[in-house]
């Protein structure tokens, strides 16, 4: 619009000078004298797809955070069989005390991480995730035939912190873009804080699986402390978790599986 | 003022620490009163000097006694958790259980003892409760072998000599052992996880030269390393039976992190326990009526222990803190 304004303006001009009408207009009468017309004003700025790729979630070197709540799944902790020296040879076989074997039961929890875009499929984030499973713990075999038992015989509050990153799988988009799975793995130190809070175990935590985001909002949401967000996002994701070295029976790693559900903001 | 005061492997004479130091009370150790309290029996200034008789039995020549006597002491100085020493003297004529002021180990025939494999006595000063020399004989009524695999019909002497040293420096007697009932009388073992267990192994076996952990658990308590209270943490709580205390139940607590098991005992009738020298962590803890052994092999003063009782768990873990003690843990047993 700007851009044929001004070739119009010059071609009057330009005809009022050399005293010709221009080819496609009508001739002004004889005498009349020629205003030129005022300058185009700039126009405002406006949502330009230049603009709009500045501000947009997941938009390389931006960050997200976000808050889940999880179900982590039952753990085994191993087993463990009390033994007495036999009145036998060294060879003989250990005399059974009493055997025992422990679970970590499912429990919710929560997670938050932080996350920051490398590139429009890459983030890397950091995690923090908390929860209190109980122990449930199964004794038997008794050497003179006491009643077994299954109880839950203490609760652990357990926190880990680990570093990762998730693949976003662009080829699997869905929802015009705004669904977009992902793959991810992280790796992390775990702390199982033993009940009465004076014994703790700590250990490796592995984790590795996948989910979903979904933006629900584009478009500046909110700014806070100088700080727009940008969008607003659902995520879902289901990992494999592996704890080394932490509290167990048996000194084995135990795995289980964790869902979460939850929010993120990008800004 | 010296007092005698005579253990035997199968009677022993034990003082209990009901109520005097709950610490003190994670272990049974011997006990004096004195001006009416009760103070440990234990040896003051180490390393502890002894001397070996040079007699010999067929079998074990005086030079072989002192070889599994060393070895026995090496032992025990060998639990990094205790501080306990013990300097070989020299090769003795006197026998053990002379009142000559030095501690004598050796072999002494005593055949009306015949369920007796070896006995330990201390003379002490009884206004302190130092030990101030203890002897050991090994009844050369029975059969000996110093063999490294043992020998078939005959007690190993390392086995024997490992269990009343450790009573030469002040531990009791270890419940932490089942038996069964000889049809001639008396019991059999069938497996302990002590040396202090009070009956012994089979002749032939050697397992007796191992300590377990309910051993170094007892010695570090007695004796402790300068880092062990530090180290290791203790479990407490009481027993009840029909909302009362119960006296004289034996208590185990199971890690199952490290597969060790150590044994208390409920030491006053209000049915409290503590047992100390644990590996921090949680523990499965499991009491029982004291059948295994004969009373007197734990208690000076057997009545009052309750036997009627079942075996019972408790339902969630006692967890020892590192040096400190547990929350208290309530177990409830049910009668028989």
């Amino acid at each position: 619009m700007t851009k044929r304004l001004l070739f119009a303006s010059v071609v009057l001009l330009a005809c009022a000078v050399a005293g010709s009408a221009p080819a496609y207009g009508q001739q002004a009468p004889a005498g009349t004298a020629v205003q030129a017309l005022p300058a185009p004003q700039p126009k405002p700025p406006s949502t330009a797809p230049a603009a709009r790729a500045s501000r947009q979630p997941g938009r390389p070197r931006s960050w997200e955070f976000g808050a889940s709540l999880l179900a982590v799944g039952p753990s085994g902790l191993g087993a463990k069989t009390a033994t007495l020296t036999p009145n036998q040879t060294a060879s003989a076989a250990p005399t059974t005390y009493f055997t025992s074997n422990a679970r970590l039961r499912m429990t919710p929890g929560v997670l938050v991480h932080l996350g920051f875009v490398v590139t429009r499929d890459v983030v890397v984030e950091g995690r923090m995730a908390y929860s209190r499973p109980g122990v449930r713990l199964t004794v038997g075999s008794d050497v003179e035939g006491a009643a077994g038992f299954t109880s839950v015989a203490e609760r652990l509050s357990q926190d880990s912190f680990d570093a990762g990153a998730r693949v976003h799988l662009a080829r699997l988009s869905f929802g015009h873009g705004r669904g977009r799975p992902f793959v991810a793995g992280s790796i992390g130190y775990l702390r199982q804080l033993h009940e009465g809070r004076t014994v703790v175990d700590t250990g490796l935590v592995y984790s590795a699986g996948g989910g979903a985001t979904y933006l629900l909002r584009t478009r500046r949401v909110v700014t806070i402390a100088g700080v727009a967000i940008q969008g607003i996002g659902v995520r879902a994701d289901l990992r494999w978790t592996v704890v080394a070295r932490g509290y167990s029976f048996d000194g084995r790693s135990h795995g289980c599986a964790v869902a979460g559900a939850g929010l993120h903001l990008s800004f | 003022m010296l007092m005698r005061r005579k253990v035997t492997g199968a009677w022993a004479l034990v003082w209990l620490l009901a109520g005097v130091c709950p610490d003190a009370a994670a272990y049974q150790t011997y006990g004096v009163e004195i001006g009416g309290r009760v103070v440990v029996l234990k040896w003051r200034a180490v390393p502890v000097r002894y001397y070996v008789s040079g007699q010999s039995v067929p079998g074990v020549s005086a030079a072989e006694l002192q070889g599994a006597v060393q070895r026995a002491f090496a032992t025990w100085q060998g639990v990094a958790e205790a501080a306990v020493a013990a300097q070989f003297v020299g090769l003795t004529p006197a026998e053990p259980f002379d009142d000559d002021g030095a501690s004598t180990l050796g072999f002494l025939s005593r055949p009306d003892l015949d369920r007796v494999l070896g006995a330990t006595d201390f003379v002490i000063d009884k206004t302190t409760g130092e030990i101030i020399e203890s002897d050991i004989f090994f009844n050369s009524a029975f059969s000996w072998s110093v063999a490294p695999g043992g020998e078939t019909g005959k007690f190993d002497l390392e086995s024997i000599a490992l269990h009343e040293i450790g009573h030469f420096f002040g531990l009791g007697h270890s419940a932490l052992g089942e038996t069964e009932l000889r049809p001639g009388g008396g019991r059999r073992v069938i497996a302990a996880e002590a040396v202090m267990f009070p009956i012994a192994f089979s002749p032939g076996n050697t397992s007796g030269r191992t300590l377990r952990a309910d051993d170094r658990a007892g010695m570090s308590e007695l004796y402790p390393a300068s880092t062990t209270r530090q180290t290791t943490g203790m479990i407490v709580g009481t027993v009840t039976k029909n909302g009362q205390g119960v006296f004289g139940a034996h208590v185990v607590a199971f890690n199952p992190g490290t597969g060790a098991l150590v044994a208390g005992f409920t030491l006053d009738r209000t049915g409290r326990f503590a047992i100390g020298g644990l590996s921090p962590g949680p523990h499965i803890l499991r009491v029982e009526p004291l059948d295994d052994a004969d009373l007197d092999s734990f208690f000076d003063d057997t009545s009052g222990v309750d036997l009627a009782f079942l075996v019972t768990f408790a339902q969630r873990f006692g967890i020892a803190p590192r040096g400190g003690a547990s929350d208290p843990v309530v177990v409830h047993v049910t009668p028989k």
